[in-house]
């Protein structure tokens, strides 16, 4: 199961971070780290992207970059 | 003791707005993340030996985007004596982030803990004290916006600096610390003792920019490989987790949340981001952003200022503000109005009179004459006009009752500055050529109903000396000639504040200032500069309300909304800001773009970004919108949707060719907790950047208005340097200038010297196209805004043509390149003269030419229904731009094109 799996308003667990390069290294500066809860609180009014809360703060991010990062629900 | 303090935090955390407490400067904050896009540097306040340099805002150290870069080679190279970490409270966790990667530089670290104010409103607590035991860093507490706290922050970075013990870094795992350990004993000897931990992590991340600049080290390798044995991962990722552990060990000492009650931000989201009502919210708010600034409020304020402060005058008057219609101005104009209409009647009257040999000189000494008139020197010595006298009203009934047997009718035509409708005026005395007069005008009338211009064209009888109106027979009667009564002066009907050109032509006139000088002066100096200056009340609305965008939070929130939309089109939703901030000015627009990770988006943002019509083209709009379509509420927000179509449009069809197609844009974006803007903040951003535009009038574009008088003065006639003046202007050096290319905008509708020769000056500022309008056009019977649209009467051939022609004119005044400034900024961001910042040229002169070459021609096609080869051209580019937008992406799989690109360039 990925992030993008999520629904609105759930609380996940990170498992792990699919993707490579840059866009994986942005994520896990901005704090989706292995073992990190977040929540999706939002999506955008087309559908994409995502908003969610972590560590705190509230973050967007792309379905697609959603979609390499492996959760399980809490 | 000389020293430097470096600033470094997370974007968006405060850090401007402290460097600004620092150094009493006023560098522009916004609330989004990434407004600090260029390392700035400052002197403290009452502490001149210190130096303070504001780094970009950063999350990390990766060596991905350009901020990141420029933070790190500075902590590195640039030797900060101690480094004050601003750390956002409200969002502890993430912004130690930075803090545990900031503490392995061997620099001094103190800790500005901000917006402890937004952490207290929450109901969380942080102890500030553990939180400088845990990290063994000097901590204080600060409010960057309230100004507290800053003395301490001074006064520890200064304990700090002279101290100046490294801090001791972030601990990992014992595991992870060994293996660093290891890898330190291998690295290259030139790497400085206290920089060894982070060359160490930045091998084990395979740090693209230390790898190229130390080289790589033998074994690597099997460093690397060591740690991903170890733990399962990347060595990249390992260090993330260990970083992020490392913080989450303490948190929960230092920080107490309490129970998560929904946020006032969250609240507001709610709203704002709700999926139904986000997009039609969005539309709205920018709509009376700009509709407030342009069409409502702005409009008014510059109404008054370029009619009353730069034109004849002004009321004060508190009354006109509440109800117009009660004013002093009001009244004024329905007493001077039917007077200026009557005196033109008569006027003319006389001198169709005149030219039937009739008498007329007694009356028009009467109730014409102007003090210094000819006419009135004939009278004799002693003459005083008065209407009421009993000579004045025999020479009257004497030239009617000839005028009337001779049957004279005076016709002549008016055209209205506004809308440039004409009405034609048929003048006639004596109540038998009534019915004379009557057919004229019906004859008139029917004639231009013949030719489909009866909405522009209006024939109306006038009685030269009927009675006057009263409000029995208001409608009733036609209009009135001698028996109108003079309005008498303004200051009679109120407050009256002369305006500045008529207090500066005084002047000249007391002193009797020279004739060029004086027309230097006022058709140069007074005419352009003013014209510019006229539009800062507008502008001031605008920028008020951008500020209020820009530090609220929604700006952010924008990008979010809008992402999906500019992804289509190969564009980030982080787009949208550099757009907002370029129609304020397109260098910050432009700069704006850095925040953007891909090259590719970015060159394209570069590119487009000044299709956004800025604060310096706003003139233009408000011209055309008043001058020509006569004040209609909807030319304003089609021009910023012409910006925002062509932003769309050329990204779809350059992201299909080569040098663009590559990567898609990522979009990671904090989205920023909702702050009130204070008051105070709002105006001194409006007023600094209002200032600014002010200064260029008062520089530049004086400047500029000098030579584009000179220019347009002066000229070769016969073979002879001579001063042309208006009469002769079509011969001076800027009509020889202006003609050399006014070819070009033939196929535009606006082919003659004066519009071609704004487009160049334009080129210094894009205010100069009003200003220069304002001298070129200026001087004739009409105001010059209707000298201008009478020029394009005979450039289109046509009156109703003029409209598309100025419509036209506007878009490619809109569209095309850019002032220098912001060309400097665009060859800046591109890197140099190279052929990124070319195509950026040549793309926007080209839109621009395209979007007004089909505006014109499928206007003209419309209007008059004529085919020619105007219109197979632009029928030819529609079908291209199709083209473009439709045609599929073309495959090919090659690695992203634009750093080849780039590489050939430099």
């Amino acid at each position: 199961m990925t992030l993008n799996d999520i629904e609105v308003g759930k609380t996940c667990t990170v498992e792990r971070l699919n993707d490579s390069g840059e866009i994986r290294r942005r994520i896990m500066d901005m704090g989706i780290t292995k073992g990190t809860q977040v929540s999706v609180v939002k999506v955008a009014p087309l559908g994409d992207p995502i908003g969610v809360t972590v560590r705190g703060y509230h973050l967007s991010l792309r379905r697609s970059d959603a979609a390499n990062i492996e959760v399980v629900p809490a | 003791m000389s020293m430097t303090i470096a600033l470094v935090g997370n974007p968006n955390s405060g850090k401007t707005t402290l460097f600004n407490q620092l150094t009493g400067n006023h560098q522009y904050v916004g609330n989004w993340p990434g407004v600090t896009v260029e390392r700035k540097t400052g002197k403290l306040k009452a502490h001149t030996e210190v130096e303070v340099v504001d780094l970009p805002g950063i999350y990390s150290l990766s060596p991905y985007s350009n901020e990141e870069v420029i933070a790190r080679d500075y902590l590195i190279q640039g030797n900060p004596d101690v480094i004050v970490d601003i750390v956002d409270a409200s969002n502890l966790e993430r912004n130690l982030y930075l803090t545990t990667q900031l503490m392995e530089f061997g620099v001094p670290v103190v800790v500005a803990l901000n917006q402890m104010d937004v952490v207290r409103k929450r109901g969380c607590e942080i102890d500030s004290a553990a939180l400088s035991e845990e990290l063994s860093l000097p901590v204080v507490e600060i409010s960057a916006l309230q100004g507290e706290g800053i003395d301490d922050v001074v006064a520890a970075a200064k304990v700090a600096a002279k101290d100046g013990r490294a801090p001791s870094p972030a601990r990992f795992s014992p595991d992870l610390e060994a293996l660093i350990e290891h890898l330190e004993a291998d690295l290259p000897g030139e790497v400085s003792p206290h920089l060894k931990r982070y060359y160490a992590i930045k091998y084990l991340e395979r740090d693209e920019k230390v790898l190229a600049e130390l080289g790589t080290i033998g074994d690597l390798d099997e460093h690397v490989r060591a740690v991903e044995a170890r733990f399962g991962d990347r060595a990249d990722a390992v260090i993330s987790n260990e970083r992020y552990n490392y913080i989450t060990r303490f948190i929960d000492r230092v920080q107490t949340k309490s129970e998560p009650a929904m946020s006032t931000t969250a609240k507001i989201d709610r709203v704002l981001l709700n999926r139904v009502l986000a997009l039609p919210i969005f539309v709205v708010i920018i709509a009376a952003v700009y509709y407030i600034s342009i069409s409502t409020v702005g409009g008014y304020a510059t109404d008054w200022a370029n009619d009353g402060v730069f034109g004849e005058g002004w009321f004060l008057d508190p009354v006109a503000i509440v109800n117009p219609e009660a004013g002093a101005q009001a009244r004024y104009d329905a007493a001077a109005e039917p007077y200026a209409e009557a005196q033109e009647a008569i006027a003319n009257y006389l001198d169709t009179a005149a030219g039937e040999g009739i008498e007329t000189d007694a009356v028009a000494a009467h109730f014409l004459a102007e003090p210094g008139d000819e006419v009135l020197e004939a009278m004799g010595e002693g003459f005083k006009p008065d209407p009421e006298s009993p000579e004045a009203q025999s020479a009257l009934a004497t030239f009617e009752s000839q005028a009337a047997s001779k049957g004279v009718i005076a016709e002549y035509a008016v055209i209205n500055e506004e809308d440039l409708k004409e009405t034609d005026y048929f003048v006639y005395a004596g109540a038998q050529n009534e019915a004379k007069a009557q057919a004229m005008a019906d004859a008139r009338n029917d004639e231009v109903a013949a030719e489909g211009r009866s909405e522009a064209v209006e024939a109306v009888v006038y009685n030269f000396d009927g009675e006057v109106p009263s409000e029995e027979n208001e409608g009733e009667m036609v209009p009135q000639g001698v028996k109108v009564p003079d309005p008498g002066e303004p200051q009679q009907y109120g407050i009256w504040v002369p305006g500045i050109p008529v207090l500066i032509s005084g002047a000249l006139t007391a002193v009797g200032c020279v004739d060029w000088l004086y027309d230097l002066i006022m058709n140069g100096i007074v005419a352009g500069v003013g014209a510019v200056l006229g539009f800062v009340p507008q502008i001031m609305i605008l920028f008020f309300l951008l500020a209020i965008l820009e530090r609220c939070g929604y700006m952010a929130r924008v990008t979010f909304i809008l992402d999906r939309l500019f992804r289509r089109f190969g564009l980030s939703g982080k787009t949208f800001i550099p757009m907002i901030i370029g129609t304020g000015c397109g260098v910050p627009g432009i700069m704006a773009s850095r925040t953007i990770e891909s090259e590719s988006s970015r060159h394209l943002t570069v590119m487009t970004t000044t299709f956004m019509p800025c604060s310096a083209k706003l003139p233009i709009i408000a011209l055309i919108a008043t001058a020509v379509f006569g004040g209609v509420w909807w030319v304003a927000p089609l021009a910023y949707f012409m910006g925002i179509a062509s932003i769309i449009v050329s990204g779809i069809i350059l992201k299909k060719m080569k040098p663009f197609r590559g990567e898609t844009t990522p979009y990671i974006m904090e989205l920023p907790e909702y702050r009130l803007p204070r008051f105070v903040d709002l105006l001194r951003s409006m007023w600094e950047r209002a200032w600014a535009f002010i200064k260029k009038a008062g520089t530049i574009i004086l400047l500029a208005t000098i030579v584009v008088w000179f220019l347009s003065n002066y000229g070769v006639v016969d073979g002879q340097f001579m001063r042309v003046g208006e009469e002769l202007m079509d011969y001076s050096f800027l009509a020889y200038f202006g003609n050399a290319f006014a070819w070009m905008f033939a196929p535009l509708g606006f082919a003659n010297w004066q519009a071609a020769s704004t487009v160049v000056t334009g080129l210094i500022a894009k205010e100069n196209v009003i200003g220069t309008m304002a001298i070129v056009f200026g001087g004739g019977e009409l105001p010059w805004a209707s000298e201008f649209m009478q020029s394009l009467a005979i450039t289109t051939g046509s009156l109703a043509l003029v409209p598309v022609a100025a419509f036209a004119f506007m878009t490619f005044q809109l569209l095309c390149a850019p002032c220098f400034a912001a060309m400097g900024a665009i060859k800046r961001e591109m890197g140099g003269f190279n052929k990124w910042f070319w195509a950026a040229i040549g793309w926007e002169c080209g839109w621009a030419y395209a979007i007004a070459l089909i505006i014109y021609q499928v206007g003209r096609l419309v209007v008059l229904g004529t085919f020619g080869i105007g219109t197979a051209v632009a029928l030819l580019l529609i079908a291209l731009i199709l083209f473009g937008l439709f045609r599929p992406m073309p495959k090919e799989p090659e690695k992203p094109a634009g750093l080849e690109l780039a590489g050939e360039a430099s």
